[in-house]
């Protein structure tokens, strides 16, 4: 189940770009909406697709809730898998916009 | 004027105290329904999860607003989750695509026997109108044997069609209920909440 292909919109690569760019592998939903400037309507499903294409995994924040002081945090990580993926799917928008630049140049 | 001015002024500056203290004090409550709003939408077994994790996310947001707009978005998100799910197990249990594919052959063979019917009915109709014209009485008399039990036997053979294809698909349904996988979600790899 679930290794059907998600859907590449500009939004899922700027999801895929922000996981790239990130130091530390693992970051919170909160922290991608941060870096891609998406609302929580249009990530969290981009989140949960890629999460079913297994592009993504996620895991609970180590902690205790009470002693956290807050909900615990849903870290998300990139699967080798996803990683492949992305390098592909940049590839291709760059030698796209590549060849958009060189027929209008 | 300056005075009436002044008097505005103050107005504006005491009612936009009030009503940002009476947001202040309903944006939690608002946070909350619309957190449980999103959470509604999922199914069971992913509804733990999502409620932790969202609200975590809106805790963090900077701002009553933003948290506001965030739980709202997170409505959204719900809905087109649940409605992502949805798509993928229809796409994948066998009783979807049976129900599909059932529910297009009953609709095609449907509109083949209407229409059967109605071009029986517009030709029979169209002939009597015809010769009524044309030819007179003699030949409406003829053919008027013909008209009545010919609808009659369309009507009759439709209905019938008809009661024969809802009883075998409904047969059919029932069966592949009864074999065919639960009606839980297919994504049986999804992580599972850890307490």
């Amino acid at each position: 189940m679930g290794t059907k292909m998600p859907r590449m919109t500009t939004q899922t690569l700027r999801v895929l770009g922000a996981f790239t760019a990130s130091q530390p592998r693992e970051i919170s939903g909160a922290e991608i909406a941060k870096g891609t400037n998406l609302q929580s309507g249009t990530l969290y499903p981009i989140l949960f697709r890629l999460e079913e294409a297994k592009w993504l995994e996620s895991r609970w924040e180590e902690g205790d809730p009470r002693e956290l002081g807050r909900p615990r945090r849903r870290l998300y990580e990139l699967t080798a898998l996803g990683e492949q993926s992305a390098r592909a799917a940049f590839r291709e928008v760059t030698n796209m916009i590549g060849g958009l630049l060189w027929e209008h140049c | 004027m300056g005075a009436l001015l002044i008097a505005i002024g103050i107005a504006s500056a005491v009612s936009s105290q009030v009503l940002a203290d009476e947001f202040k004090a309903w944006a939690p409550w608002l946070i909350k329904k619309f957190v449980a709003f999103a959470i509604r939408r999922l199914p069971e077994m992913h509804r733990e999860r999502y409620e932790e994790e969202w609200t975590c996310f809106v805790a963090e947001i900077p701002g009553d607003i933003g948290k506001v707009l965030a739980a709202v978005g997170l409505g959204c998100a719900g809905i087109k989750i649940a409605f992502e799910l949805n798509k993928n197990k229809q796409a994948l249990t066998t009783n979807g695509s049976k129900n599909k594919k059932s529910s297009l052959v009953v609709r095609i063979i449907i509109f083949n026997m209407a229409a059967v019917c109605l071009l029986d009915a517009v030709l029979v109709y169209g002939l009597r109108h015809f010769c009524q014209i044309e030819n007179g009485y003699r030949i409406q008399q003829k053919l008027s044997p013909i008209i009545v039990p010919n609808l009659v036997l369309c009507s009759v053979l439709f209905f019938a069609a008809l009661a024969i294809f809802a009883f075998f698909f409904s047969w059919l349904d029932n069966r592949a209920r009864g074999k065919g996988p639960s009606d839980g979600i297919i994504s049986t790899d999804f992580k599972p909440h850890e307490h």
